[in-house]
């Protein structure tokens, strides 16, 4: 039986629904959508995707996503050089940015270290952090990687290899999250709340 | 199929998009595999349990050998008592990454399990050195449940049970002063009951060469070692 739609279109459809999210249906869907509004979506998404291909790097300095090989953040004099935050993904770093409560640079390790999956420190952006550090300007490295097995034992072994630089090492706080309902809490949130409780 | 089990988290690794291929080490069913799908929570993002969770959970699938899904229910997390040390995070990877590595699917070990919650309950303990024992306890269980027990009452030579130095790297069995004689430089040493880095060197070899054919144990267990080596089991007793 021959395919209803053209070959260039289920190719379309085939590489749309590889994106996370999607299926072969929802991708269906998109690109019927996106043939129905080619000038006002398609036109402006193709050039989207081809400034992107052609510009976003990796920074050179903290490892964020952008057009320049030294991103905004790291350029932005308004903020404070001496704190550095850590973190393992540029999503996580993306996700500190929106919360707005934060204004030094920050460090992309790139993921974390797991025995497991093999990931070592020789993966991870260890020796550009080490340099950052080792340059002066920081005066304190935030950890902030993720509260996991995987993500303390990262945040440990950066602790380990900072200690000789003298520079104050701090880690973000563990416990109850903002609207946090304590009955819907799991044991071990709670628990870790508990032992960091602070004077009030 | 269907079962319902308590068990101890080994790993969670991401599948497809929104899944995990979630390992655990079950009290009556062994080591098992399947998929778990994260729910979000009321008051914050989904929930992963975590390498060393303790969780009741219910496995179905159509068919034993299909990977199967599990359902979930957190009963005890050891992060909020190793979170703030370093050593007890990585005694919980090396655990559970040795559990992965070395057991078959699907054959119960009842004692392991028992002794990976004493470990778990140990670690939990502020201020309590004797996790340290409970680890090595782990490893000799390991190892005995593997097929391989060490037999370190008498001497494998004269049956004596007194001057025990020795333990034959074949047999492992204890060899006393005057039996190893001649073959005193083949043998290994046994270690002195306290120390533990001398036991986990010697579980490490039977580990190695019985459990994994020769192959490297998990890289955390290395780096246990390593992190024990460098003064950190004095720290710990301090």
């Amino acid at each position: 039986m021959t395919s209803p739609t053209p070959g260039a279109l289920e190719q379309l459809i085939k590489l749309l629904s590889k994106m996370p999210g999607l299926g072969q249906r929802s991708a269906r869907r998109m690109a019927l959508h996106l043939i129905k509004k080619r000038e006002t979506l398609m036109q402006p998404l193709l050039q989207a995707l081809a400034t992107v291909e052609a510009e976003v790097q990796s920074c050179d300095r903290c490892g964020n996503l952008d057009t320049a090989p030294i991103c905004a953040i790291c350029q932005d004099d308004a903020r404070e050089p001496q704190l550095l935050c850590v973190v393992e993904e540029v999503a996580d770093l993306w996700a500190i940015e929106r919360s707005g409560g934060y204004r030094g640079l920050y460090h992309v390790l790139g993921g974390h270290l797991s025995a497991l999956d093999g990931v070592g420190p020789g993966d991870l952006r260890m020796a550009e952090l080490l340099e950052r550090v080792a340059a002066g300007a920081v005066r304190e490295v935030l950890l902030a990687t993720n509260a996991t097995v995987e993500g303390q034992t990262t945040a440990f072994y950066v602790t380990e290899q900072l200690k000789p630089t003298g520079v104050r090492m701090t880690r973000l706080a563990f416990g109850v999250p903002l609207g946090g309902e304590l009955d819907y809490l799991d044991d071990g949130t709670l628990t870790t709340a508990i032992q960091a409780r602070s004077s009030f | 199929m269907q079962w319902q089990d308590k068990a101890i988290v080994l790993s969670t690794r991401a599948l497809a998009q929104t899944g995990v291929r979630l390992t655990a080490l079950t009290a009556d069913h062994g080591r098992a595999a399947g998929l778990y799908r994260p729910s979000a929570r009321k008051n914050g993002g989904r929930y992963i349990p975590q390498v060393g969770e303790l969780v009741s959970l219910n496995w179905r699938a159509r068919l034993a050998e299909h990977l199967g899904n599990w359902q979930l229910d957190p009963l005890h997390n050891h992060l909020p008592y190793t979170l703030s040390s370093p050593l007890k995070l990585q005694a919980v990877s090396a655990m559970a990454g040795l559990c992965e590595a070395l057991l078959p699917e699907h054959h119960p070990y009842p004692q392991l399990y028992d002794a990976c919650c004493r470990l778990l309950i140990d670690l939990a303990q502020p201020d309590w050195p004797d996790w340290i024992n409970s680890y090595v306890a782990f490893e000799m269980t390991l190892l005995q449940d593997l097929g391989f027990q060490l037999d370190l009452g008498h001497c494998a030579v004269t049956g004596t049970t007194s001057n025990l130095a020795y333990v034959s790297p074949k047999t492992g069995r204890a060899v006393s002063l005057a039996g190893a004689g001649d073959y005193a430089s083949r043998l290994l040493p046994l270690p002195a009951q306290t120390d533990a880095l001398a036991w986990l060197d010697l579980t490490g070899f039977f580990l190695r060469r019985y459990g994994a054919d020769g192959r490297r144990l998990p890289a955390a267990r290395d780096a246990l070692l390593a992190m024990l080596g460098d003064d950190g089991l004095h720290a710990i007793l301090a």
